[in-house]
């Protein structure tokens, strides 16, 4: 640790007792206490490719889109670049210094055999000039989004030390109105940035509340087919669906428990919506809330607590609770309206829409649980529906633009926001998938 | 003339009061003749009961749907004249309807759901009230999912929050 | 090539064996000495325990160091690579310190403005000795510099001055020793666009150059304006800074230290980015290990906050920095203290800034 000079020594000799406290200062650390708030600059070169038709994705583009979408980076403009290496002994780090890029990911494309697709990609610190990584992924052509996303994910972690959340997917429903009693409802899944949309299910009555299981292979929701409310288990790669509610009143907000083998749920059977908990292997039932308040939305914090919307205070609140017993714990205060809490991965950063006050300022904040400081993460109003990455670094909220529902995604540092395109023009309840194998 | 008008309509009132006395949700009677966008006063003749009413009936008995003030499921005085009249039918013919519970787009789906439940269920509790079975009432909420108005205005949220009874 | 930092933590019985030997051996020495008289003054570095004080102060650089400054100045001369716009910068540098203590005194909020508006002003230079060297005219750019220089000096001349009554305390090391490395880094800046755009030069064709290089120089600038705010805000900092370095220092190597501590500081805040998870009160220590170049050559965690992206941050905040060329300055001229205190350093993030 400390190298004493023979100096050093002399003096201790001379001093001792105070060099006591004199070394005590040397090991003192530096504390640092701020930090920057700007994104990092990184710059993802547009990928080589050395085919002969032009390929069907951007992927260096999907790639700089990812990481714009964390907020944690900024990427340089590609037109704006003075070189395009595409590999890493072709960067020049001055190239890129005189931009203030810190980053650079460069890769090169290549197709050894038909509908095989490679990418070698290399990421390089500009300021030390050194190659952090260089990694192949390949894949078929209908595969080159995934892997883009897939560096996306490598790039995002070797940086930050978070594993990334690219290569996961969305739930969401899309509504067509035809008239006032014909709409089509449509269960879609897509990328995570909206791209790739496929259809699970289409009805001309409600879906509602779409989540997915922590082992993404099920999801479950809410339908109305039967021209009442039921909740069904849909199996994703089958396409097999098992009815797991069908009782009179409500039957809503279905939430996967963290182990995946129970479902928490809502039901007004006995009179008013209160919460319960199915275990899915024996079909066993608990009810978890009792109270003549509504009592809804609720999503697991642990293996025993439930956090759910309860407006038992007279306007609707978010409570946790065990499921074991015990009395609900309010932990909202700040506001007039907070309902549809969704909780990070680590369990200590909520999610909700919140209203602050007036009767249309719906946001979505986030609420460390520790501390119990609320963030207000969104400028659109009537937002609802917060879905948070796996990774915790995004979320993805419903909200209203001219009449319509759309999905907007917000980082949550607040700095990036984007609309997530899709076909549709009217978007709500959207749920992100937990990491995919 | 302010004053005949006063008391014609303080009369009214107290009429409904009586009607109504033993119901939990019918408490509203200080309300000032609440405004709906669609049912508002199209029927204003004052019901003197026992007179000659069949085109009063036909009037209220067209009425189907109920509206809502926001973030409540009080049953507003119109649509308590219309339910009279349609407990009196149910009663007779025995057959079963669905109150359906809608909300506007405020707020979050889940907590619409139970809030449109919420109106549906007081629909139902006031035909209950009037010698209505429980069995040939079905509850069913929608939330948000099935607005009549499109739109985010005023208009568009007051003609959503609402209860339809279908046959 | 293909190179991944090790990020584990080294083994806790082999981080802390050492300094336990170490601290046992020390309070052994401790109790010897209580008993045995000495008669050699300490001759080296007298012990001043107020200097805690001045170390825990965020960007406290010492005001009362201008002969060790001076020194750093003419050593970064005969390092750096001599190319004459650099040694015309120097000059005029130098000069500038000459007068200034001819007529002098400068207050340290004084002086410290004046810093930043050398500074502003050395940004400009790099800016303008880009623009010639595109040109081919590196004397042009040159003429540019100096002139750009001596505007600087007169204006810092006649601020000091006019504040040449106020204050006994400023000799302003932190004026000089900011004014000094601005030209120190203007020098570097300017020889390294030079090159490349030498580079550039011969690897590109003028055609399509110089629309990309507008929009280069436009970015560099935005950046250039952002540092000189940076360095403004900083100089502020300094001013307000002042009023706690009044009390005499009495020793001038921990005083340098304390820059150099802040230094660091400035260094590493300036590439701190942190994650969404990152919260005040969040704490992850990291150990660094310097050259005496100023090389960071190694960086663990040595105390981890439990989130690892917040972890990762602070070590990939040390990594950014990669060097600091200052410390170069005082491992020369005070290798004791660069051993005792920057050979291996701990490194405390503790974000106090987040919204929440």
């Amino acid at each position: 640790m400390i190298k004493l000079s023979k100096v050093s020594r002399l003096w201790i000799a001379a001093v001792g007792l105070l060099f006591v406290s004199q070394a005590a200062l040397a090991q003192d650390a530096i504390e640092i206490t701020r930090g920057s708030d700007k994104a990092t600059p990184i710059a993802v070169v547009p990928f080589g490719w050395q085919g002969t038709s032009p390929l069907p994705e951007d992927l260096s583009e999907i790639t700089a889109n990812d990481l714009r979408n964390s907020g944690m980076f900024s990427p340089f403009a590609r037109e704006n670049m003075l070189s395009y290496p595409t590999r890493a002994s072709e960067i020049f780090p001055r190239d890129w210094r005189v931009l203030g890029v810190e980053y650079v990911v460069a890769g090169m494309i290549t197709s050894p055999s038909a509908d095989r697709f490679e990418i070698q990609y290399s990421l390089y610190n500009v300021a030390r000039e050194e190659v952090l990584m260089s990694k192949t992924v390949s894949g078929t052509q209908s595969q080159l989004r995934d892997m883009a996303h897939h560096v996306s994910d490598e790039v995002f972690e070797e940086i930050t030390g978070i594993k990334g959340a690219f290569n996961t997917k969305l739930l969401y429903v899309a509504a067509e109105r035809f008239s006032v009693d014909n709409t089509r409802f449509t269960l879609q899944r897509s990328d995570y940035d909206g791209a790739r949309g496929v259809t699970l299910l289409q009805s001309r009555e409600p879906i509602l509340t779409p989540s997915y299981a922590p082992d993404g292979q099920r999801i479950a929701y809410v339908s109305f087919e039967s021209r009442r409310p039921e909740i069904f288990i849909h199996y994703v790669q089958t396409g097999r669906r098992e009815r797991i509610t069908s009782f009179e009143g409500l039957n809503g907000a279905p939430a996967w428990s963290p182990d995946g083998g129970r479902l928490a749920f809502v039901l007004s059977r006995d009179g008013n919506p209160e919460i319960y908990v199915m275990d899915l292997a024996s079909k066993q039932m608990r009810r978890i809330t009792n109270h003549f308040a509504i009592d809804t939305e609720p999503t697991w914090m642990d293996d025993n607590t439930l956090v759910f919307t309860s407006d038992r205070g007279g306007r609707p609140q978010i409570y946790k609770q065990d499921i074991n017993g015990g009395s609900a714990e309010r932990l909202t205060f700040v506001g007039n309206y907070n309902a549809n809490p969704k909780l990070s991965a680590d369990g200590q950063t909520m999610v909700m829409v919140h209203r602050q006050d007036g009767y249309r300022n719906f946001h979505i904040a986030t609420q460390d649980l520790r501390r119990g400081n609320l963030r207000v993460l969104t400028e659109t109003s009537l937002d609802e529906s917060p879905t948070v990455a796996p990774n915790g670094t995004m979320l993805i909220y419903a909200t209203r633009q001219q009449g319509r529902g759309v999905l907007m995604l917000v980082s949550t540092n607040g700095r990036a926001r984007s609309v997530i395109p899709t076909q549709f023009t009217d978007l709500r309840v959207p749920s992100w998938s937990p990491y995919l194998p | 003339m302010q004053v005949i008008k006063f008391g014609k309509f303080a009369a009214l009132v107290v009429a409904f009061g009586v009607v109504v006395g033993c119901s939990s949700k019918g408490g509203d009677a200080s309300g000032t003749g609440a405004v709906d966008p669609n049912a508002g006063y199209t029927s204003t003749a004052p019901a003197s009961t026992g007179n000659d009413m069949s085109s009063e009936e036909a009037a209220l008995r067209a009425i189907t749907t109920f509206y809502f003030e926001l973030d409540s499921a009080e049953l507003k005085q119109e649509a308590m004249r219309a339910l009279d009249v349609h407990a009196q039918d149910l009663k007779q013919a025995g057959n079963r309807v669905v109150l359906e519970g809608h909300t506007d787009e405020r707020g979050t789906r889940e907590y619409n759901l139970a809030l449109g439940e919420r109106r549906s269920a007081a629909v139902q509790r006031y035909l209950v009230l009037q010698g209505v079975s429980p069995a040939q009432l079905e509850l069913v909420s929608y939330g948000e999912e099935k607005p009549a108005a499109m739109g985010s205005s005023e208009e568009a949220w007051a003609q959503n929050r609402r209860v339809e009874l279908r046959k | 090539m293909n190179r991944r930092e090790d990020r584990t933590p080294v083994p806790v019985t082999g981080l802390y064996a050492a300094p336990v030997l170490k601290a046992v051996a020390l309070h052994l020495l401790v109790a010897i000495m209580l008993f045995v008289s000495f008669t050699s003054a300490p001759e080296f570095e007298p012990a001043r325990p107020i200097v805690q004080a001045t170390l825990v102060q965020l960007d406290s650089q010492s005001p009362a160091t201008t002969p060790t400054d001076q020194r750093i100045a003419g050593e970064a001369a005969r390092t750096a690579a001599p190319t004459h716009e650099a040694e015309e910068l120097e000059r005029q540098a130098q000069k500038q310190e000459e007068e200034q203590e001819a007529t002098s005194r400068a207050e340290a909020a004084e002086a410290a403005a004046a810093a930043a508006a050398s500074q502003a002003e050395r940004e400009k230079q790099a800016a303008a000795a880009r623009s010639a060297a595109e040109q081919a005219a590196k004397e042009q750019a040159a003429e540019e510099l100096k002139r750009k220089a001596d505007a600087a000096r007169k204006k810092a001349a006649e601020e000091a001055q006019k504040k040449a009554a106020e204050a006994e305390a400023a000799k302003n090391k932190a004026a000089d020793e900011a004014k000094n490395k601005a030209a120190e880094e203007a020098k570097r800046k300017a020889a390294e666009a030079a090159k490349a755009k030498a580079a550039e030069d011969a690897k590109r064709k003028a055609a399509a150059e110089a629309q990309k290089k507008a929009e280069a120089d436009r970015v560099a600038k935005q950046k250039r304006e952002q540092e000189e705010a940076r360095a403004k805000a900083l100089a502020e900092l300094l001013a307000d800074e002042a009023a706690y370095q009044q009390a005499p220092a009495d020793n001038m190597g921990d005083q340098v230290a304390a820059s150099y501590d802040d230094l660091i500081r400035r260094y590493v805040s300036q590439q701190w980015r942190r994650p969404p998870t990152a919260r005040n009160g969040m704490v992850v220590e990291v150990r660094i290990s310097m050259l005496p170049t100023g090389q960071i050559t190694d960086v663990v965690v040595s105390r981890s906050s439990g989130d690892p992206g917040f972890d990762q941050s602070a070590v990939q905040a040390v990594r950014n920095v990669g060097r600091i060329p200052e410390m170069q300055q005082l491992s020369r001229d005070d290798p004791a203290t660069f051993d005792r205190r920057y050979r291996q350093r701990t490194l405390r993030f503790k974000p106090e800034d987040l919204s929440f």
